[in-house]
């Protein structure tokens, strides 16, 4: 292990702001995984999330002053947000993709029966599909908070809002995804509507 | 278990499943030689040393406006006080007077 990978992510954007494209390095083979998997779940296609997690860290290399070392803020809770708002940017421009259309890749010998993985990729374009639609900042909200894992006082920093909003936007989230699933008879003991 | 739980769980349980394909495999070395094309406006030296030192007395925008009003608010009562010193000060004729109307029967 070098150097490098041994200082914490602040330490790293300390050097970054000094020009140390080694820090650079570093810090983007230690997070791209990271935000990219951020960055599929605002945008639900891989090219586009794979896109928008390049132009978020070039951001980052090209201006790294923009992170403030005396704002005490943690790295990866300020790069959610250019990671979150570059991918919702991309999103708004780019509409040429439909989320959830890629195949699901299955690479091992002892792969599913043909049925099962279509009913898979059904089940997978349904539940994707139902997150793409929910309003934007409720979907943000459930991405950061369900899937990232954050707290939702991290969540609600990075959407610009107080953590009331953020929770009532999380609850109509989950309230809109159930009913999108329900309709689509995903959630187990639900019957289509109509 | 109530409905409402029974639903919740089934909720939370698909959700988990959702399916997140893998990056491709030079994604982080794409981002790397990218970046190589790009200037940087990294700073050195004192340009840094200055912004690392203000940075540290960066305060939250309440507390600019409440040192705002707190210096607008010192400076206001100064200055009240100062245009209102002349006023206030009585004059030697209010004094004279005071003193011709006090009558002996008011002091016993």
């Amino acid at each position: 292990m070098s150097d490098l990978e041994k200082l914490s992510d602040e330490d790293l954007m300390v050097r970054i702001q000094r020009a140390d494209h080694q820090a650079f390095a570093t810090l983007v083979r230690r997070h791209s995984g990271m935000f990219y998997a951020c960055a599929y779940r605002v945008s639900g296609v891989q090219e586009e999330a794979e896109d928008a997690v390049q132009d978020a860290f070039l951001k980052l290399w090209k201006k790294p002053a923009l992170w403030q070392v005396g704002r005490g803020a943690k790295f990866t809770t300020w790069f959610y947000r250019v990671v979150v708002n570059t991918a919702t940017d991309r999103l708004r421009r780019n509409v040429r993709y439909s989320p959830g259309d890629a195949p699901l890749e299955y690479m091992s010998d002892d792969a599913p029966p043909q049925d099962d993985i279509m009913e898979e990729e059904e089940r997978q374009r349904a539940l994707e599909g139902a997150i793409q639609a929910l309003p934007e900042r409720q979907k943000l909200a459930l991405n950061l908070c369900f899937y990232e894992g954050l707290s939702n006082k991290e969540a609600a920093d990075i959407l610009g809002v107080g953590l009331k909003a953020l929770e009532s936007l999380l609850m109509r989230a989950k309230s809109g995804l159930k009913q999108a699933l329900s309709e689509q008879g995903i959630l187990k003991g639900e019957r289509k509507y109509g | 278990m109530d409905k409402y739980n029974h639903d919740k769980m089934d909720l939370e349980s698909v959700m988990q499943e959702r399916y997140i394909p893998a990056p491709s495999s030079n994604l982080a070395e794409r981002i790397i030689a990218a970046s190589l094309m790009h200037q940087t406006q990294g700073r050195s030296g004192f340009d840094l040393w200055w912004r690392t030192f203000w940075d540290a007395f960066l305060l939250p925008k309440p507390a600019y406006v409440m040192a705002v009003i707190f210096v607008l608010g010192l400076f206001m009562g100064l200055y009240t006080d100062i245009a209102s010193a002349g006023l206030s000060e009585p004059a030697a004729e209010d004094m004279v007077y005071t003193a011709e109307s006090v009558t002996e029967g008011d002091w016993l």
